[in-house]
């Protein structure tokens, strides 16, 4: 079959010792970075990008891979034994698996993630490697139109999906996307929005943007956590699940890995929403449901094998179409694209290498995560026990070096700073940051389409309605919108999100 | 009925910056017709903006304020301006000398600073930062830079 043969090929890659090595320091370097508080798998990616740009793309795509599952599991550690999720996606995981901690039950409820995770990851890959070549092919099928029409699908999705004002997600988004065309118009060399800043002429650095707003700007919340939270601190217990433990998460594992290999490759969606979904999925059809909230293992096990499998599938969108469908695939694009990679139908074709190598790599990954971090918990817990104020200043040199190196440019540390500004006033006005990224990421992408399905067309805007794929994935967006402000729903959804 | 004020400062900021793209937008130079040119899209999208801009200062009378928890802003500030006088020092004074500056004043973002801690987190940082990025990863920074004599 030539499934395997592919898998072969990719195995070839991924286990070359090179590889290997790379994605187990990827997954180490991860979880070590993701466990702090306040550092999510996208700051924790934004910090070690640097590191991966001095290798081959193979490599660099497999040790980011790598950083990404080691953080989403450093994330969980820390919100189990300290309940301060670094990001959204496992804020759903603190709700029982503090609570597990709090009964003595810290250990298991470790050992559930990574199990969990495990499960939903090696289920992840196959779904990858057996549904990304054909939707590849028919992405070829896509017109400059269709694809146009597919990326306001992805930013109305990531708006409809975001906390709190539906208008005030849209206004990020735009002011996103407008971010993303500061520099030189790559036709005509037309400069805009560059203020006559030499060092804006080449675009805004990526970095700065997710460090200034993801890192620089949470700092000053962080400090105050820290300071009124980490008591609730609880010590390690035996990882050893009982037998009754394992019978209870079989259920609740498959559930969340069919949800979140769904939803993970749904536009906008990602390992935040699959694990919301996951949890949301348990409390209506598990037999523990009362439980639920008071320290349950399945409020452990499906969310973390959702979040998982929708981190895997999440790079479907991201290889075939070149769509980020979340803020931490735009970041992934981003370190392609400096590495002279242009995700996209072609890649599978073109890079085979790297493709089959990084499926097979995240198989690999998520084993590491398991005979890695479970071992090794023990001492990431101890990293929890490190004072923040000792942290961040690491925090911050680590993220001005790193933004610093990318183009050696000075400016680019200012402009860091001058986000983390930025990011301060979205807290303080309660915007949200991910549809902003995403549409920054998506700009210059997007008005490549937009232009392109123009000079087609003769300059008519018809275009954008006349194929049907365009319609059918517009008219999807629409109702996306409308549907999330219907009232019954925009209820639902702030409910869920609250939670 | 209350004013919500966060609303308004929300609605009127991106209005401001919509409208400002704007004006930016058409200075852009555009030869030809101009819905193909490198005019077009960031003139739609900041028309779009400055609407949203409006819909949330419309929105703004209709909805009660909910509480936020407060941001200290002294942290911000102390990143910022450590930041900053990274980015001047970085070439001229060089990788070790800065990281260790920079370790310094950030630690005044906490309100209650240890000063020998930091002092010595100021020098750990140096060191590793010199061993990984110069040492090891060499990337092109001088570990000490011209304004200093050795």
């Amino acid at each position: 079959m030539e499934l395997f043969s592919h898998l072969a090929l990719g195995a070839n890659v991924a286990l070359s010792p090179y590889n290997l090595l790379y994605c187990f320091i990827g997954v180490l370097l991860g979880t070590l970075i993701g466990v702090l508080p306040g550092l999510g798998p996208m700051a924790t990616i934004a910090m070690l990008l640097p590191i991966t740009f001095g290798l081959d793309p193979v490599t660099s795509i497999v040790m980011l891979a790598g950083i990404y599952y080691g953080a989403q599991y450093g994330g969980s550690i820390t919100a189990i034994l300290i309940n301060l999720p670094g990001e959204a996606s496992s804020v759903v995981t603190a709700i029982d698996g503090h609570k597990m901690a709090r009964q003595g039950r810290a250990g298991v409820a470790l050992a559930t993630a990574a199990i969990a995770s495990f499960c939903a990851g090696t289920v992840a890959t196959v779904v990858l490697a057996v549904f990304a070549p054909p939707l590849a092919a028919m992405a070829i099928l896509f017109g400059a139109a269709d694809y146009f029409a597919l990326m306001i699908l992805g930013l109305v999705a990531s708006i409809a999906l975001a906390r709190g004002s539906l208008i005030k997600a849209i206004a990020m988004a735009l002011l996103g996307l407008l971010l993303g065309l500061v520099g030189t118009e790559l036709t005509t060399g037309a400069q805009r929005f560059t203020f006559g800043i030499p060092a804006l002429t080449s675009g805004i650095n990526i970095l700065a943007v997710a460090m200034g707003i993801f890192a620089i700007a949470e700092i000053g919340r962080n400090i105050d956590e820290q300071r009124r939270g980490v008591k609730g601190s609880y010590k390690l217990t035996s990882l050893w699940l009982t037998r009754i433990d394992v019978m209870r998460i079989l259920a609740p594992i498959v559930r969340g890995t069919v949800l979140g290999s769904l939803l993970g490759v749904l536009p906008g969606g990602g390992a935040t929403l699959a694990s919301f979904a996951a949890y949301t999925l348990e409390k209506k059809v598990s037999r523990s449901r009362a439980e639920l909230g008071e320290g349950a293992i399945e409020g452990v096990a499906s969310p973390e094998a959702a979040n998982n499998a929708a981190a895997q599938t999440a790079f479907i969108p991201m290889l075939t179409l070149g769509i980020p469908s979340n803020p931490v695939m735009a970041l992934i694009i981003g370190a392609l694209i400096m590495q002279g990679i242009q995700p996209g139908p072609g890649v599978i074709n073109s890079q085979p290498e790297l493709f089959w190598g990084l499926i097979v790599s995240m198989w690999v990954g998520n084993l590491f995560l398991i005979v890695l971090n479970l071992p090794l918990v023990g001492l990431w817990a101890k990293l929890l026990a490190v004072p923040y104020r000792v942290l961040f200043p690491i925090i911050i040199v680590m993220s001005a070096i790193g933004v610093y190196s990318i183009n050696n440019s000075v400016f680019d540390i200012v402009l860091m700073a001058g986000f983390g500004v930025v990011g301060y006033v979205m807290i303080r006005l309660d915007f949200e940051p991910a549809p902003l990224l995403l549409g920054f990421i998506i700009g210059p992408l997007m008005e490549e389409y937009f232009l392109r399905a123009l000079t087609i067309s003769r300059g008519n805007p018809g275009t954008f309605v006349e194929s049907p794929i365009s319609i059918g994935l517009l008219a999807v967006a629409v109702i996306g919108l409308v549907v999330t402000v219907v009232p019954a729903v925009s209820k639902r959804r702030e409910t869920v999100f609250v939670e | 009925m209350t004013l919500n004020g966060r609303e308004i400062i929300s609605g009127l900021t991106v209005l401001v910056i919509g409208i400002g793209a704007c004006f930016l937008s058409l200075r852009i130079s555009s030869s030809g017709p101009w819905i193909q040119g490198p005019m077009s899209f960031p003139l739609i999208i900041s028309i779009l903006l400055s609407l949203s801009g409006l819909g949330i200062l419309a929105r703004s009378f209709f909805v009660a304020a909910v509480d936020i928890p407060a941001l200290p802003l002294r942290p911000l500030l102390v990143v910022v301006a450590g930041c900053v006088l990274f980015s001047v020092l970085i070439v001229p004074l060089g990788l070790v000398p800065s990281v260790a500056l920079l370790v310094l004043i950030s630690s005044f973002a906490d309100d209650r600073p240890r000063i020998v801690e930091s002092l010595v987190l100021a020098a750990i940082m140096a060191l590793v930062c010199y061993l990984m990025f110069t040492v090891a990863l060499s990337l092109p920074m001088r570990p000490f830079g011209a304004w200093l004599p050795f």
